[in-house]
């Protein structure tokens, strides 16, 4: 991923209009191909102002932005928008038009043979789960989410690699608007698109992005994968975006395995016996052993299952404990532990640093004091919020 | 009735017909400056507001005044009134053009262009269809006064039905004045009912049916 070039680029790029205006104020980003960037902020703060520069719906007043290496200014507006997507609020279908002559609009500009646009279409159409016969339909005549999914993917009849999108989804209920966002989703995760996307919804942007670019008064406040943002938000203005809410739940979504984890687990080396190992299980009220090395790197783990099913106590740990056991870094997301540790009916995960040291334990019960913590708060719960609510 | 139509029915068919080209005439040749005028000032907001008052004022000249002026410049005969009859044409065509263009959603232009449409292609394609009715509607209103209007071009030796009620006022005939008037309006609500239907065959699918046209 490293080595791919950036699609779209932006280097030093300001916008002050006549008045003197100030909508964006050295604007730098790259964004790879794959990327789906959120633009997000007060409005007014120059995320639309950024995102049109793009296919020259706007020109920059200083600085160059690139699409694939090259610049635009140097380009055919005409030329470029074809081959970019562009996706608006109102969704823009032409209303005289048939649903098949909106699709294949940037087709027929770009002179496709008749049959490859119908069959485009037909193909377009199918992935949106929508009959055929709508084809020959008018966009008065189908539901506003149902234009705004033809929008979606008029925008990419003509398989344009990036997408546009100028908060798409803003007009639609909130189950249409989830609907559309599962599309886009799998237009970037499973097609490979790029997608550039203006919102004022932070949900959304948390959801699909996979960076997200804060805006206020023309300059980035923060630009950032979301669980980065979420983790650590540049200042007040971003927090305030995102919500108490969200930081609540972000905080356990992101807490990492280290968080929550008991330290000092009782382990043991390979190389005591069987009989040892017992009685160490048995001074600490405990039915099995981390088994470490003398480094203190996890090797194993023994059971107490294990030693009854040998009755000779006299045999080392290392030869009949369960060799390399399940076990999760310091840094992993609870999120993706605790779904592990449930599936698999696991009654506890050994934390290990990047040397594969042992470090501490997750055990069932951490994560039920974490989750407890979530829902009614730490030690002094804030009642009154709930009250309130 | 009958023994009207036996004395002047020819020539009441002939005069109709010069009524009906020198209206048409001068509306044809209002249409082609006023609509693509209106088209183009769409992207001079304050020329337009201009050109409209001046196409608003020259509206107001009396016309029978206008024709008369038309006199010292072009003469008598059919060409100084279909000049005349074509600066009336213009107001309202032109004022149409721009209300109907200036009402096209712009959120629509913005992502034609915004998908790569040339501007004429944004022009032809998208915004005049959209604002096609309310031009039509323009065309229409036009129609229906030149039509009106030409009877008085008989005064500068237009011809038209306006002979025929210029000289039932000179000789006091009645008949003549109705059987002049008669023929005018028939004209005139024809032809506002032919192009009503055009227009309703122009109007984009999106705003069709509901009600009443415009």
């Amino acid at each position: 991923m490293a080595q791919a070039k950036p699609i779209v680029e932006f280097d030093h790029v300001g916008k002050t209009y006549p008045n003197g205006k100030q909508a964006l104020v050295d604007f730098n980003l790259k964004v790879m191909p794959g990327d789906f960037v959120c633009f997000i902020g007060t409005s007014g703060g120059g995320k639309t102002t950024a995102m049109r520069m793009i296919n020259r719906m706007l020109d920059p007043t200083s600085g160059e932005v690139k699409f694939d290496g090259k610049k635009v200014a140097d380009l055919d507006p005409i030329e470029l928008r074809r081959h970019i997507g562009y996706v608006i609020q109102n969704i823009g279908l032409i209303p005289h038009m048939t649903l098949e002559d909106n699709i294949c609009l940037v087709p027929k500009l770009l002179k496709w043979p008749k049959e490859k646009r119908e069959a485009r279409a037909r193909e377009l159409i199918k992935l949106v789960e929508m009959p055929e016969d709508f084809l020959s339909r008018y966009p008065h005549e189908i539901s506003g989410g149902q234009q705004q999914r033809i929008g979606v993917i008029r925008a990419l009849a003509a398989d344009q690699k990036v997408m546009l999108m100028d908060e798409p989804f803003g007009a639609l209920d909130p189950l249409t608007r989830e609907k559309l966002q599962d599309l886009v989703h799998y237009l970037q995760h499973d097609l490979g698109k790029t997608i550039i996307m203006v919102t004022h919804d932070m949900d959304e942007a948390l959801r699909l992005a996979t960076r997200i670019v804060i805006f206020d008064d023309g300059r980035i406040i923060q630009s950032a994968s979301p669980a980065e943002i979420l983790k650590h938000p540049a200042n007040d203005f971003v927090e305030e975006l995102i919500g108490p809410d969200r930081m609540n739940e972000a905080k356990v979504m992101l807490a990492t395995a280290s968080s929550i984890m008991l330290n000092n687990p009782v382990s043991t080396t390979g190389d005591v016996t069987l009989g040892e190992a017992l009685v160490k299980m048995n001074n600490h009220h405990i039915d099995s052993l981390i088994v470490v090395d003398d480094e203190h790197r996890l090797i194993g783990e023994l059971d107490i299952g294990q030693v009854m099913a040998h009755r000779n106590l006299k045999l080392k740990v290392k030869n009949y404990m369960l060799a390399s056991p399940r076990s999760v870094f310091e840094d992993d997301l609870l999120s993706s532990i605790y779904q592990t540790i449930i599936n698999r009916h696991l009654k506890y995960m050994p934390v290990v640093d990047h040397d594969h040291r042992v470090v501490g334990i997750i055990t069932r019960s951490s994560l039920a004091t974490l989750l407890c913590e979530h829902v009614w708060g730490k030690a002094d719960p804030e009642d009154n919020a709930d009250e309130g609510k | 009735m009958m023994s009207f139509l036996n004395e002047y029915g020819s020539d009441l068919l002939l005069k109709t017909w010069e009524q009906l080209y020198i209206s048409l005439i001068a509306l044809s040749l209002g249409i082609i400056v006023a609509v693509p005028l209106g088209i183009t000032l769409n992207r001079f907001p304050r020329t337009a507001k201009v050109m409209i008052s001046i196409s608003s004022m020259l509206q107001t000249v009396p016309s029978l005044a206008l024709l008369a002026l038309m006199i010292p410049i072009f003469g008598i005969g059919k060409f100084p009134a279909i000049v005349a009859l074509f600066i009336y044409s213009l107001l309202p065509i032109l004022r149409n053009t721009c209300i109907g263009m200036e009402g096209v959603d712009p959120s629509l232009i913005d992502s034609a262009k915004g998908m790569g449409m040339t501007r004429w292609q944004v022009m032809l394609q998208v915004s005049l269809p959209q604002a096609l009715p309310v031009i039509m509607a323009g065309i229409r209103l036009s129609a229906v006064y030149l039509i009106a209007w030409a009877t008085l071009a008989s005064y500068i030796g237009a011809g038209g039905l306006g002979d025929f009620i210029f000289n039932g006022l000179n000789l006091y005939q009645p008949e003549l004045i109705i059987g002049g008037t008669i023929p005018v309006s028939l004209l005139a609500l024809l032809t506002d009912f032919l192009l009503g239907r055009l227009e309703q065959k122009l109007t984009p699918v999106n705003l069709r049916d509901g009600g009443e046209d415009e």
